[in-house]
């Protein structure tokens, strides 16, 4: 939609509208690096090998050819020292096990947010990031648990880092919504309200959750929820928080979306309460949610 | 816990089980994220088709494009997405299995 230049399209508006806020958000931040928590959907990871957990130790990163050729987006550049320290601190103080990629070709996972949340010319993106991929689709996947410690992990690495970036940790994934089978289309806006409630106010009780559970509530396709708690799980020591949100993956997806935003506290409350660390630490940490709640 | 999912109505979890049954058809899929590949498929589908051991039942329903029963076959997940590689429409069209032109990537 992007692409095409269909964002301001009637069924299309209040999607990409949503998404204002966070992009301001995010320029007034103005973060040196972003770690986007992602899930490849076998456009670089294949069957044959899919990682768990997978971090981007790169200098920069291809954009990945799902099928249909590239799209028009400026390389990534990554930070790789950034990524070393974390890929050492997770390995060894935390004891995450992650694949450690050298190169990777990013896809819309990670784009989509990407594209959405920072604006960009043709001279590249306005930020550095850094890929951090989560199986969210090849059954056995992380527990909720297991993400959500990660993101533990993850902030007390970047509070170790000793350079001086200011970093945002980004969660994707879309919420309830199905791709296959015959609930094609299935959404449940109710589990989707109770999901971000939960998100704010009780994130280690939301932590519990099941893959089992969020697929028969939400649809199959929305355990990727389970990536916003890696987010969540970042921001785990203060009260609010927030993800860049939202793979909408067909026009039902996107006015059902439409129709949660509207009305929302989206540019008062959920935007307006970005958690960011003010004290003097050699790297800044920030998360934030784009709210959806109606 | 070691144990799979529960089965929930109308949806296919994708688990190692169905990646197993998947395999042939996943790999032909993954290869068509290369350009050189999708246009060596466009020259010569059944040689290609031959390259990835895929069952005669399996070559046939990929002849005819029939999208619902490579999904069967497939096993769900991503199955939707890695067909729609198979060269059938312009870039960035991408249509679901009733046709409607949906977005997805275009995002």
């Amino acid at each position: 939609m992007v692409d095409r230049g269909r964002t301001q399209e009637p069924a299309w508006k209040p999607l990409f509208d949503a998404y204002v806020p966070v992009r301001e958000w995010l320029a007034r931040l103005a973060p040196d690096v972003a770690i986007v928590v992602y899930n490849d959907h076998t456009a670089d990871f294949n069957f044959d090998k899919y990682p768990t957990f997978a971090l981007g130790v790169a200098e920069r990163y291809a954009i990945g050819d799902e099928g249909f050729g590239t799209r028009p987006l400026p390389e990534v550049v990554g930070d790789a020292e950034l990524s070393t320290h974390l890929a050492e601190a997770l390995v060894y103080e935390h004891e995450f096990d992650l694949t450690l990629c050298q190169e990777l070709a990013v896809e819309h996972g990670f784009l989509v947010p990407m594209n959405l949340c920072f604006p960009h010319a043709g001279s590249g993106w306005p930020v550095k990031a850094i890929p951090l991929q989560v199986n969210v689709i090849h059954h056995p996947l992380p527990t909720a648990r297991r993400c959500y410690r990660l993101g533990h992990a993850l902030r007390a690495a970047v509070e170790s880092y000793p350079g001086n970036s200011k970093v945002v940790v980004l969660g994707t994934g879309g919420m309830s919504h199905q791709l296959q089978g015959k609930r094609f289309g299935f959404m449940n806006e109710k589990f989707d309200q109770w999901f971000l409630d939960e998100l704010e106010r009780n994130p280690e009780g939301l932590a519990e959750i099941g893959h089992q559970q969020i697929m028969e509530e939400a649809g199959a396709e929305a355990v990727e929820l389970i990536m916003w708690l890696t987010m969540r799980g970042v921001d785990h020591v203060r009260g609010s928080v927030g993800a860049v949100s939202g793979t909408a993956c067909s026009r039902k997806c996107a006015r059902r979306s439409a129709s949660n935003l509207k009305g929302t506290k989206i540019s008062t409350a959920a935007v307006g309460s970005p958690v960011m660390m003010t004290k003097p630490q050699p790297a800044n940490i920030t998360t934030h949610i784009s709210n959806t709640r109606g | 816990m070691g144990h799979p999912l529960a089965p929930i109505e109308d949806t296919s979890i994708f688990d190692l089980r169905l990646s197993r049954r998947g395999r042939r058809l996943n790999k032909l899929c993954a290869a068509l994220c290369s350009p050189q590949e999708r246009d060596a498929f466009k020259r010569d589908e059944e040689t290609f088709m031959s390259r990835f051991g895929l069952t005669e039942a399996e070559k046939e329903l990929i002849r005819k494009r029939n999208f619902q029963g490579l999904i069967l076959q497939d096993g769900g997940a991503d199955a939707r997405r890695e067909l729609r590689r198979l060269p059938r429409h312009a870039q960035y069209r991408r249509r679901d299995l009733m046709g409607r032109v949906v977005g997805g990537i275009g995002l």
